[in-house]
């Protein structure tokens, strides 16, 4: 057995302190490294955390135990190997796969082989929707699984990927793009034009633009830089919100690793515009294989002169980007929880008022933004706001990468302009004998045939890019259960109707399966997720029961259908 | 001064106050659980929920969520209803979620009588719930010696985590997990270290943190409360005692009239004297609206 030496692990939190401060806010750093070089987080070393940054190891403990990646309990195997249970890996035969990974290893999932080589576990979406089952290794990654594929990927885990069959990474599928991808700017031309305007006149560019958040709720950029701008604080930040939890996205995987620089550009081109010195990107940890490829692309920028002090020769103007990782929380991706998780605190989020713009990181005027909408700012100044306003309707300017996953002949990322119905979006992928369409992943609607001629746009469809199908076979129960679970899964639980209207909701998906629910009692379970939407604290919650509530509005029929076959026909 | 108007009553308040405290001062009751006005709002219980409607660019708008009362700030013309339908159908929802995974054993608990979980689920609760599933029950821990901890009973306000933290300064309670297996626990199962541990007692608002050293001797409703003091502490605590028939069976901090605490006491007055010759006996507190409960006098001539 490993023996832990405190003095060691002292030592070797001291050497990361050094590297991320010695602030509360170094936690979840020193915790990934922990976990990495211990394979899980013990009583000793939350103790010896704690005491390096003089905090109690009740806080530490309360951190460790809210990501899903940190384990107190046991060791974690050498391999651990997280299968993805969303919806979209969930139809293309995870199941099976599943199955053949427990044979294989002889363990449940959660377990750990006896000789320490492997854990299995289940995660919630790897942002591989369109080439699913997805699997991940420790760091890598594998589309397409299949039984034999998942012996096989074992057997060269027994051999530590030696002369492996399996590429390194995964590539992601471009199906279409349009302007925003196609753009034929050269680098770094929208940072060089920001540079030359004055903060105001960078804003009412973006304004001019028509510019809305790309993660998914809409809210118009230039006003949010504006709040931030007016506020006089003399320390302010910049995140980039690349925690891409939400199932069925997998666009910002795709722009982090193809487009970095003009991601990178519109984070400096932000921080300019709102006089911040400060940047961090907020890195899923499910992404963690792209961890060095970006901070090898940031220092090449520092090394440019494009991050760092008198950015482009512009004085006064110094900016720098830290990589932060998650650790396994949905709920993250909201934007105050966000900054609590990056304050080293538990991701839960905060009450709106106070919004981040004036009191974020730290208290500090603080813009999160989408990976999406930085990439989009970039090239808004690079090539002017009438080139993005163009396209679009008249108020969802522009076109947006939709990630799309499910029953369908060619998914991938395509760019669409807002305003595309989604008969359109499915003849292009291939789709047209759909059943229905989730829009917005787990926390969208669940869009049935009669409303298929319905726009992709802010006014109409408002969706992060994520598009799920499912095709004629599909058990619509299947999908709300699926549904559901992620949601009980990563719920923060500090709010009650999250915390305990999706276990109800879920007790209702139970029944119903059973077929020993009355119709009064669905309604009065949909009228329950509509108290949720009007109830809870954060988005997660309020958007928790949509996919529920669209899907027993869409196809009530056969779900109660469903219900007579299961109970054969009688009453009882 | 900013006017609002809540329920139909007019009534005009300082400015940055919440909703909260405007409804108290128009005299409409708004529950709340989470909210303890010592510390900064938490906005995690939701019972408090109350629609709003605010001026925007001279325009009366809905605003499209309800609003936590708690910790929305009030701004000149807002219109807040705390009794219209939807309002009533979120508090009975929330009031219905958080009895749905509690045990519901008041006629063993201590807290009977004095808990804001009864009073509200009588109030604004419904009659009509429905419940096939098993209740989630956490395995037992405990708080040491004096105060008995029964998880099963908790709703998750987090009160006594920010009293803790931000008054008793020890930092041993903290929330653990996520989601429904959220579990309010101290680190390594520890006893609190705090002369002022007991005030957890008084701050949570639920049955989950009792008196260990009252347990299943009274029924809260057969105490006469009376305030006293005890020449003897060092720090001069004023405190509440539980008669009944000329014995303490328990000492408590003092209440207002929202119930909350009006001070902190040492856990040397709460726990260790329950002998009516440590105590002197205050004659009338003008400021405990506890008088208006009818109170005896014990029968002892030592006060």
């Amino acid at each position: 057995m490993q023996v832990i030496y405190r003095q060691k692990v002292l030592q070797e939190i001291e050497e990361l302190m050094a590297i991320y401060g010695d602030d509360r806010s170094s936690l979840l750093p020193i915790l990934h490294a922990m976990q990495d070089r211990y394979q899980y987080i013990p009583d000793r070393i939350i103790q010896t955390v704690a005491h390096a940054l003089k905090i109690h190891p009740a806080e530490v403990e309360a951190v460790v135990s809210f990501y899903s990646f940190f384990e107190t309990r046991e060791k974690l195997g050498k391999y651990v190997i997280r299968l993805c249970q969303t919806i979209s890996c969930d139809m293309k035969g995870k199941h099976n796969v599943a199955r053949q990974l427990q044979n294989e290893l002889g363990i449940k999932f959660g377990e750990t082989t006896r000789d320490g080589m492997f854990t299995l576990r289940y995660t919630n979406c790897l942002g591989l929707c369109d080439q699913g089952p997805a699997m991940l290794v420790n760091e890598r990654l594998f589309a397409h699984a299949t039984p034999d594929k998942a012996q096989r990927i074992i057997e060269e885990c027994k051999r530590d990927f030696i002369r492996s069959e399996f590429p390194w990474t995964v590539p992601s599928i471009l199906r279409k793009t349009g302007p925003l991808l196609n753009n034929g700017t050269k680098l770094n031309v929208g940072l060089k034009t920001a540079l030359k305007k004055k903060s105001k006149d960078i804003i009412e560019v973006l304004r001019k633009s028509g510019l809305k958040g790309r993660g998914g709720a809409g809210f118009p950029t230039a006003f949010k830089w504006q709040l931030a701008t007016d506020d006089k604080s003399e320390q302010k930040y910049v995140v980039c919100n690349a925690d891409e939890g939400e199932p069925g996205t997998f666009k910002d995987r795709f722009l982090l690793y193809e487009h970095t620089d003009v991601i990178l550009d519109g984070i400096t081109i932000g921080a300019y515009a709102i006089g911040a010195n400060q940047g961090f990107i907020y890195l899923r940890t499910e992404y963690r294989y792209m961890l060095e490829y970006l901070e090898a692309a940031l220092e090449k920028r520092r090394q440019e002169g494009l991050l760092g002090k008198g950015i482009l020769c512009k004085k006064g103007f110094d900016f720098d980007i830290q990589i932060r990782l998650g650790a396994g929380a949905y709920v993250c991706g909201e934007e105050t929880a966000l900054i609590e998780s990056l304050e080293g605190e538990r991701g839960e989020p905060r009450n709106r008022p106070p919004f981040p713009v004036d009191t974020g990181f730290f208290g500090r005027p603080t813009i999160v933004n989408n990976v999406e909408t930085f990439a989009a700012v970039a090239l808004i100044l690079a090539k002017g706001a009438k080139w993005f306003a163009d396209h679009g309707t008249d108020k969802s300017r522009g076109t947006k990468l939709f990630s799309i996953s499910g029953d369908c002949e060619r998914p991938g990322i395509y760019e669409f302009a807002f305003g595309t119905t989604i008969n359109e979006l499915l003849k292009e992928v291939g789709a047209e004998d759909a059943k229905a369409v989730q829009i917005g992943g787990a926390s969208g609607l669940c869009i049935s045939r009669n409303d298929f001629d319905r726009k992709l746009s802010f006014e109409d469809l408002s969706s992060g890019g994520s598009v799920i199908i499912f095709g004629p076979e599909c058990n619509m129960l299947d999908v709300a259960r699926n549904f559901c679970d992620f949601f009980i899964e990563e719920s923060c639980g500090q709010c009650t109707p999250c915390r305990i209207g999706n276990m109800k909701i879920r007790e209702g998906i139970t029944l119903l399966e059973k077929g020993k629910c009355s119709s009064s009692y669905l309604k009065e379970l949909v009228k329950l997720s509509d108290t949720m939407h009007l109830a809870c604290k954060c988005g997660l919650g309020q958007s928790s029961g949509n996919a529920f509530t669209t899907i027993m509005g869409g196809f009530r029929e056969e779900i109660l259908g469903q219900v007579l076959s299961a109970s054969g026909g009688k009453v009882s | 001064m900013p006017k609002v108007t809540i329920d139909g009553i007019e009534v005009e308040v300082t400015d940055g106050l919440t909703i909260l405290w405007a409804a108290r001062k128009a005299g409409v009751e708004i529950p709340t659980y989470c909210y303890y006005p010592w510390f900064p709002p938490q906005g995690s219980c939701r019972i408090c929920l109350v629609e709003v409607e605010a001026m925007m660019r001279g325009e009366l708008v809905k605003m499209p969520k309800l609003q936590i009362a708690c910790a929305t700030p009030i701004s000149d013309g807002m219109v807040i209803h705390t009794n219209n339908e939807t309002v009533v159908k979120a508090r009975r929802a929330v009031m219905e979620m958080l009895l749905l995974h509690h045990p519901l054993d008041c006629p063993v608990c201590d807290q009977a009588g004095e808990c804001d979980l009864q009073d509200y689920g009588y109030k604004y609760g419904w009659p009509v719930g429905h419940n096939s599933h098993e209740r989630r029950t956490y395995k037992k821990t405990d708080y040491g010696e004096k105060i008995a901890k029964e998880m099963n009973r908790c709703i998750h306000c987090r009160r006594c985590i920010r009293l803790s933290e931000e008054y008793l300064k020890v930092h041993h309670i903290g929330a653990l997990n996520r989601g429904d297996h959220l579990e309010i626990g101290s680190y390594v199962e520890a006893e609190v270290p705090s002369e002022w541990a007991g005030n957890l007692i008084d701050v949570c608002p639920v049955g989950c943190l009792t008196d260990k050293k009252m347990r299943f001797s009274i029924r809260a409703w057969d105490l006469d409360h009376v305030p006293a003091y005890r020449p003897d502490c060092k720090h001069g605590c004023k405190c509440l005692l539980g008669i009944s028939k000329g014995k303490i069976y328990r000492v408590t901090a003092r209440f207002d009239k929202y119930h909350v605490m009006k001070s902190l006491i040492c856990d040397e007055c709460r726990f260790e004297h329950k002998n009516m010759d440590d105590w002197v006996i205050e004659e009338d507190d003008i400021n405990t609206p506890l008088k208006k409960k009818i109170m005896k006098v014990p029968e002892t001539d030592d006060a």
